[in-house]
Order: structure tokens, then sequence, then C-alpha cells
């Protein structure tokens, strides 16, 4: 088994800008000790003289990755682990072959067995039948009552909308931001988070110096649709059903997914895009992968503060993953059951035309009328400036889908396909593409994705 | 491009007024959506319900419904690439320098830069084309780099610049070359702009940039006077006399010392030859010493020619006010004119100035700032002399740095075994004098002196009581940049993590380690066989 990661790659596992500088500043040959590899090339180690009186033993399981440093530092992964990386990629020669020292084969011994632990903790509390019984009832019970609170919210929501109406969307343009974060509180408070961000969005809109009305009317029309969606709950399908109360915010158990309730998908996934933002101070890392089939799915990984990602994924790297989707009309979102990195394949893939791929969005939206964004793989396009400044991405056939991307990542496209076409994945929202990753001859371009 | 209409857009009025002033009224539109909206209108519902629920349907569809935009634009290929990219290695050092945050560590990116764009050129490779746009960006202010990064750039090159209207402009220096646009510039431009005009006038067009100059220069503040005027003084010819002259009246001491400095570079130059006649009066050769005869007043036509009250470059509390006028009329003699009149050679002139011990020390000062300007045998008498402490004064300081890189190496390289004596016998002072003459030399230092330098380090580093200084400290990056990329086979010699003792040295012998580790990562990446041989294709 071989791994080629990019120095790039590594840096994107970084916690933080600091730690990938002092990761790249530790990546010296000089700075290390018993630099080495397990026969299988899975798993690399190596000694770093830190302030501490002896080394710092650093070890990382290459099928993941995963790392483990014995240095103080609350940073995750730290700059040992990243620099034992960043050196394994531009030195690989250095690393010879050897036997697994205890503190390697110990580590890597729990990480295998941490999911059989969990298992067994679940077994071990295995409930009673009547346990099961009182349980069920008690868990229907709060849901119902949650249900009543969102009602009560999306019904005061509903008003809200309709004053609107009457008073005219431009009397709000100047109210203040609190004028959307209380009604926001007043749905956090119904229990309806994701009605919750979407009102919380429209503050932003309102923020804007142009081209915020329509965009307002268009947040609005999904808040109306979900809301109107939800109070027909009864006539709905179970996959419209779900679709609706995620909307509203209603997490689905993952362990029940993992469980039996997911629909799983076992394929070769690449991690087509990949980007990092924060909300409500949690750091999100959203990474969109797409399998050999041509399923894609969205895995959402969140961290507080420093820690570690829950998941550790590398964009432009291929995984042989087990996939367990979340209930809904569109299967997106899914959890990962199962995964080993099989970073020797070439990321390539198939793409559609602009057209095409504009009426895969139709059909989703017939779906889920509310959908929010759209993972769109496109092939031969050409990134093209017109002249009032505005990017496009123009197909074969001569159409085209409007970029949302400063001038150096424009640039940046544009140099990399040196006007042939590549193929192009990015989120499409309705109205512009953000573009998170291009690819050509069997190459993998991650682009930058910092909004305009 | 052909852009979608939308034929909804009363409605979207409607909802920006409210209903309260603008009532629902019916849509008169075909086609599906039409159906649609009208369909929703129709409900006996109020009319605010029915607007957001339309205004909802017009949103799903044109979301749904169009094609954004169709082009009817040939684009057109970038040529093929004859040079491979550079490798994985090769890119990934190069990023790590651009992405230095550093404070003060323009110079660092600037000479490693150029560095690996040296020897990506001579390596024969390029850029990966999707770091181009950026590297084009990162250059646009270093004029002296645009040739080097156009060819590390490949096809690429041209192809963008024909694309980017700004890159152009800045890579081909169109602007640069057009007289007009360059006056234009000089007249109406911002002063960083007409500076930069201004020194292109002059390098192009100098007569022309002088009389541009020499018309708007009342008019200019005493600042930018005095920026032009050092402009003016890189490349002065004969020609430029009058205007300097003419100069020499204006009200501010600033703008007459930078002019006075200017005439004093020309060779013949009447401020000279007045300079000399002074210089006559207050400097004779009696009973084998140079006797001096202090200025007793600073007359006007002495401040005309730019001498002023109390020069800094003198300032030192053995020397008063007068033999600083005196310094300041001496340095601007070549020191030849002396030898002549005296009929000595330069190193019975210095025994001559050094004989007279009451004023050696304001001799001294004034031959090495006159040696450092003019240049001639008194340079190498002054280096010959050990008594004479070089790098005690801003004079001395001012001499090493005149001196040619291969010479002032030399001077360099016989004094080191006398400093690499740690006897006891030794103090330290003699020592840390190193790192004051290593700051002079602002060049790129050659192999030998390199290893040189790199051994001495190394000796110091291992000393009981190593003697590095503030000097060592604050220079110890630009040393590394500075010396030959040898350096990187010693550099693993200096054992930083044995030296805990004292963290200011210890971190100036990383900072110099990882710098010189880094150029050298970078030379072996494009040095390496097989990276050449795994490259990746054109």
């Amino acid at each position: 088994m071989t791994f080629e990661f990019t120095a790039e790659q590594v840096l994107e596992l970084a916690p933080d800008s600091a730690a990938a500088k002092a990761g790249r500043d530790l990546s010296s040959p000089g700075k290390w000790k018993n630099l080495s590899k397990s026969s299988d090339d899975r798993a690399i180690w190596g000694q770093c003289q830190g302030s501490g009186s002896s080394p710092y033993q650093t070890r990382a399981d290459l099928n993941g990755p995963a790392f483990k440093c014995s240095c103080p530092s609350r940073k995750f992964p730290c700059k040992h682990s990243l620099a034992l990386m960043m050196l394994y990629v531009a030195h690989g020669e250095l690393f010879d072959q050897a036997e697994i020292p205890s503190w390697v084969a110990e580590w890597l011994a729990t990480r295998g067995s941490k999911q059989k632990r969990k298992d067994d903790v679940e077994k071990s509390a295995e409930k009673t039948p009547e346990q099961l019984d009182e349980l069920l009832q008690s868990k229907d019970k709060r849901k119902q009552d949650r249900l009543s609170k969102i009602q009560a919210g999306i019904e005061e929501l509903e008003l809200f909308v309709i004053d609107l109406m009457r008073q005219g969307i431009g009397s709000v343009k100047k109210q203040p931001f609190v004028f959307w974060k209380n009604r926001a509180a007043r749905l956090v408070d119904a229990q309806a988070p994701g009605l919750a961000r979407l009102v919380s969005e429209c503050a932003e809109i309102c923020a804007r110096t142009s081209d915020w009305e329509d965009a307002l009317i268009d947040k609005l029309s999904t808040i109306n649709l979900i809301c109107r969606t939800f109070l027909k709950m009864d006539k709905l399908s179970p996959e419209l059903k779900a679709d609706v109360l995620t909307a509203i915010g209603i997490n689905q158990s993952q362990d029940e997914l993992l469980a039996g309730a997911g629909q799983s998908v076992d394929d070769f996934w690449l991690v087509v895009g990949q980007y990092n933002y924060t909300q409500d101070r949690l750091r999100v890392q959203k990474s969109w992968l797409w399998g050999k089939k041509g399923q894609s799915a969205l895995v959402l990984s969140f961290a507080h503060g420093n820690a570690p990602f829950d998941v550790m994924l590398i964009a432009g790297i291929f995984y042989q993953a087990e996939l367990v989707f979340y209930q809904g009309s569109l299967k997106q979102r899914a959890l990962i059951k199962t995964k080993n990195s099989e970073p020797a394949m070439a990321p390539y893939l198939e793409g559609s035309s602009v057209a095409l791929a504009l009426t895969s969005y139709a059909e989703a939206l017939a779906k889920t009328p509310w959908l929010d964004t759209m993972p769109l793989l496109l092939q031969k396009v050409i990134p093209h400036k017109t002249k009032d400044g505005k990017w496009w991405l123009i197909d074969q056939e001569k159409s085209g889908l409007p970029l949302i991307a400063r001038d150096e990542v424009g640039w940046q496209l544009t140099s990399y396909s040196g006007g042939e076409p590549l193929s192009l994945f990015g989120e499409w929202n309705g109205t512009t593409l953000k573009p998170l990753s291009a690819f050509k001859n069997g190459n993998y371009l991650k682009l930058q994705t910092v909004e305009v | 491009m052909r852009q979608a209409k939308n034929p909804f857009h009363e409605l979207t009025e409607t909802a920006i007024l409210g209903t309260d002033r603008k009532p629902l009224s019916a849509i008169l539109a075909g086609g599906d959506l039409g159906c649609t909206i009208a369909a929703l209108g129709e409900r006996e519902l109020p009319q605010e319900r029915l607007l957001i629920d339309q205004l909802t349907a017009i949103s799903i569809a044109k979301k749904a419904g169009v094609v954004p935009g169709s082009f009817t634009c040939d684009l057109w290929v970038c040529p093929r690439e004859t040079r491979h990219k550079v490798s994985e290695r090769s890119l990934s050092l190069l990023i790590q320098v651009l992405t230095l945050e550093a404070k003060g560590s323009e110079l660092k990116h600037f000479k490693i830069i150029s560095e690996w764009l040296e020897l990506c050129d001579k390596a024969q490779q390029r850029m990966p084309e999707e770091f181009v746009p950026r590297l084009l960006d990162w250059g646009r202010s270093l004029i002296e780099m645009h040739q080097l990064i156009g060819l590390c750039c490949g096809q690429h090159f041209d192809w963008l610049l024909s694309l980017n209207e700004d890159w152009r402009l800045t890579y081909t220096g169109k602007q640069s070359v057009d007289k007009q646009d360059l006056i234009q510039t000089f007249e109406i431009g911002e002063q960083k702009d007409r500076l930069q005009a201004f020194a292109s006038m002059r390098s192009l067009w100098p007569e022309e940039a002088l009389i541009l100059l020499a018309n708007s220069f009342e008019k200019e503040s005493f600042e930018n006077k005095a920026a032009f005027l050092k402009v003016l003084s890189k490349k002065l010819q004969l020609s430029d006399e009058p205007f300097l002259e003419n100069t020499l009246k204006d009200r501010r001491k600033e703008v007459r010392a930078q002019a006075a400095t200017a005439l004093g570079a020309i060779s013949g130059s009447r401020l000279q030859k007045r300079m000399i006649a002074r210089a006559n009066q207050y400097l004779s050769f009696e009973n084998n010493k140079l006797a001096v005869n202090l200025p007793e007043e600073l007359d006007d036509s002495m401040l005309r020619d730019g001498i002023v009250e109390n020069s800094p470059f003198y300032l030192d509390s053995r020397i008063g006010i007068k033999a600083n006028w005196l310094c300041q009329i001496l340095s601007l003699v070549p020191p030849s004119h002396f030898e002549q009149k005296f009929g000595l050679n330069a190193s019975e002139l210095l025994e001559a100035a050094l004989a007279n011990r009451e004023w050696s020390l304001v001799l001294s000062l004034a031959l090495m700032a006159a040696a450092a300007r003019f240049g001639g045998e008194m340079q190498q008498a002054l280096l010959k002399r050990e008594d004479l402490n070089i790098t005690d004064s801003q004079a001395g300081l001012a001499l090493l740095k005149a001196l040619p890189q291969e010479h002032l190496e030399n001077l360099i390289l016989q004094k080191l075994p006398s400093w690499s004596q740690a006897r006891d016998s030794i103090k330290a002072a003699p020592r840390l004098d190193l790192w004051y003459y290593l700051e002079q030399v602002d060049f790129n230092w050659s192999e030998r002196f390199t290893r040189e330098i790199i051994k001495f380090i190394i000796k110091e580093s291992r000393e009981k009581v190593p003697v590095f200084g503030h000097t060592f400290y604050s220079n110890a990056s630009n040393f590394a940049l500075r010396m030959h990329i040898v350096a990187g086979e010693l550099i693993d010699q200096i054992n930083v993590d044995a030296d805990t003792a004292d963290i200011y040295r210890r971190n100036a012998l990383e900072r110099m380690t990882d710098t010189v580790k880094l150029r050298y990562d970078i030379f072996q990446s494009f040095n390496n066989i097989d990276n050449q041989q795994k490259g990746p294709t054109p």
C-alpha cells in the first residue's frame, strides 16, 4: 500500500495557521531521530526533540490518517504530527522499515479496538423489554411535546411573514440586527433551530448594499415553504416528513441511522470538495464525497476550539467506505460507518454538462423545494471573466453558470485550465456556483473557499 | 450573453412596498409559471398570504427553470508548455516562503524567492500553472524580477497577460516607456509615482528629466526636493552641475546637503574646487606632520556648499564643532590632492596625519570618509593600520562598505586568525569586531569566504564563552541570506540544541541555521537527479 499525500493536503489537517507554520518549521530532518515506518507502510513514527528533557514520541496511522504524540499540546494534530507527515511526504526515503515499537503498536491496537469497545459498552447496557417500552414511550412524548412547541412557533412566524408582506420588505431594510435576532431567538425557544438560522440569514441579507431584495424574497419564500409543509405534516410521505423535520432543525439520531434506519452505500468515495466555517462558536468541516457509482454525499464534521474534527477526511483522496445516509427525499447528508483511505487512486470522476446539471437540480428541487445547495460536478467547462468583471463557467454547448469567486480563485482556475476544458466541482444554490475543486488529466486542485 | 427576464417584477414591487401601499393585482403572464401564479391568486385567502405564496412559486421557478447565461465568444487556448513542472518538493518550499508571515521577512522573501526563481530557470523548469497567478501578483512591484518570473511561468505567462490587462500593463511595462505618460505622471501623479516616473525618465532621457525637474523644483516641498536630488545622484554627469550649483542656494539645509553630496561626487566640479581651496587654508605639512588650522566660523559660502552646523556623521565627544566642519570639508577633497601637494604617498600622508597627536582622530576620520568617497591608495593605507579602529566610526564603516566585495572578504579573512584565537589574553571585544565587518558585506558571499565564516561560527558556538553579541543576533538571518549555498553542507555542525545558556544566542543561531537550511533544501530540490527524472511532464 502506498500513500501519496501532498504537502498541501497534510497542512489542510492543521487546526490553525500557527500549527501549520510550526509544523512546516519542524519538518526538517535534523530535528528528528529514529524515523521509521511499518513494513506495510501503514504506520510511521519518529522522535522529535522539544523543550522537554526527553524527545516527543510522534506516530501516525496513514490509513485515516490518525495521529498521536506525547507532547503536551492541546492542538490536534499537533505541530509534531504535522511535521512527521510533512517529512514523510518530502523525504520518504528517510523512513526505514523497522519493527513496530511497543509505543506505536499499542496505539495502533487501541485504534482498532475502539469501535469494538464502544459496541461492548452498548451491549452491556442492554435493557429489558419493559424498560425499552418505557424508554420508547417517554421518547414519543418528548417528540410530541417538541412538535407542539414547533407548531406554535411556526404559526407565530407565519404571522410575522404576513406582516412583512403588508408593510413591505423595504420597511425592514434599515431595521437593526436585533430585529431579526429576536425573531430567531423565539424560534430557538420553539425548538426550531433550523428555521432560526434561516431567519438570522435574513439579517445578513438586509445588511448588503445591493441585490438584497430578491435574496430576501427567496429566503422568505424558503421559510414560507417549510412552514406550510410542516403544517401539513400528516399528509406527507415519510421522506418528505424527514426532509421538513431536518429543515426545521430536528436531528436524526446517528445511532439509529447506523443501526439500520439509514440506507448504507459501500463504494470508493473521493473527497471532492471541502471547506471549514464557524457556526455558533462551533467549527464545522463540510466535506462533499462523490462515489464511483455516481452518488454524492455530504459529511459534516464538528469540533470545538482547537479540538480535532470528529471525522478526518483529506480533500482529493479516495476512501473505500461504507456510508449511511440520513433519511429524506434526497440522499445527501451521510455518516461514515467504515473507511479506509485509498490515496493511490487518481482522482477522476465523470461530470455532466451545465444543462444536465441544472435538470438534476430542478428534479431535486421538485422533491425538496427548500433545498439549500446541491453539489454539481461539471465536465468540459472553461472559466471565463466577462467585461463586467464577473466570473462564469462555460460548457461545450456554450451554456454558462455564474461563479461566486474572488479574482484570485477565478484566475487560478483560468490558469489551471489553460483555456482547455476541465471538470469542476462546486455548490450550486440556484443562482451561483461556489467552486470548490477542479480536475484535469487525473489531477485534483482544491480551490480557496473565501467568499466574495 | 443573453439574460433571462423576470416577467413578474410587479410582484416583487408589491413585496418591497407592502400591500398597504401597493395592493396585490392579478398578474397576466403565460406559460406554466403564469398559470400557477394565476391559480394561486384565485384562492380565498388574505392578499398577503397570496403574495408570499406567489413569490415562493417564482423563487423556485427562477432557480429551476433557467440556464443563467449563454455565450457566443470563442476562448483561446494557452500554447503547449515546453518546460517540465518543478517538483512537488520545490513547489512546497516556495509555498513555505510565500506564506512567511513574520514581520520584517520581506528581505527574506525577496532573496529566497529570487534564488528559487533563478534555480527554476536554470533547471529549465516552470511553475505549475495553478500557482502562476499567485506568483504574478506577488511579483508586481519587483520590476527587476519580471523577466525571471516570466521565464518561470512558461507559456502561461504571455497567455494570462493577454487575458488580464492589469498584469499586462505591470509586466510589459508599456506605461513606463511612453515619454508623455511619464511626463504626465511626473506633473500630476502621487509623489511615489512621480519619483518612479522621474527615475524612469532619468534612465531613458537624462537631459529631459533634468529640465523637467528644474522647471518644477521651486514649487516642490523640501522633502520632495531632497527625494528628487537623491534619485538624480544615482547617475550623475557633468551637465548636471549648473542645476546642482543653483540648488545650493536653497533655503533648506537638507536640500543643500543633498546637492552638495551630489556635487561632491562629480569629479572636477566647482564645489570640489571650492572645497580644495578651503582645505588648503586649513591643512599644511610641517615637520613631517600635518598641521591643522581650524575654520573660525561657518560662513555663508560654507553653508551654501552644504556644510552643516554639526554633522551627525562625525558625532564624537572628542570632536569639537569646528573640527566637525573641517571633517566635512576634508571628506569632499580627494586624498590624492594632498599626496600631490605635499609630495607624499598615501601611507606617508596617513602617517603624517597620525603623527599630529592632537588632531589624529579628526584627520583619520576625514581621510576615511574621503577614501570611502574617492577610493584610491588611501583606502589600502587606512586598512593596513592595525592601530585604527575602523568599526568605531561611521566614516570607518562607510570605508568598509565602499570596498569591492573581493577586497573586503580578503581583509576579513586576513583578520580572521587573530579573531579566532580564544586565548585568555585575547579579550572579547576584538572578536566582536568581526560582526561589524560582516555587516558591511551586503552582497553574495563567495564560497571560500562562506566556508571560513561558518567554520568560525562553529568554533565560536563550541567555545565555553562564545562571543556573538548584539550585532550578530540582529544580523543572523541576513548573514544566512548572504552566504554561499555551500553553507548548507556545513551548517548542521552548529549544534543549536546544545546551546541552552543564552536564549538570544540560541534564537539567533536557530534563525541562521533555519534560513540556510531552507535555501539549501531549495537548492537540492532543483539539483536532485531523482526530481529531475521524475518531474511531471509538461
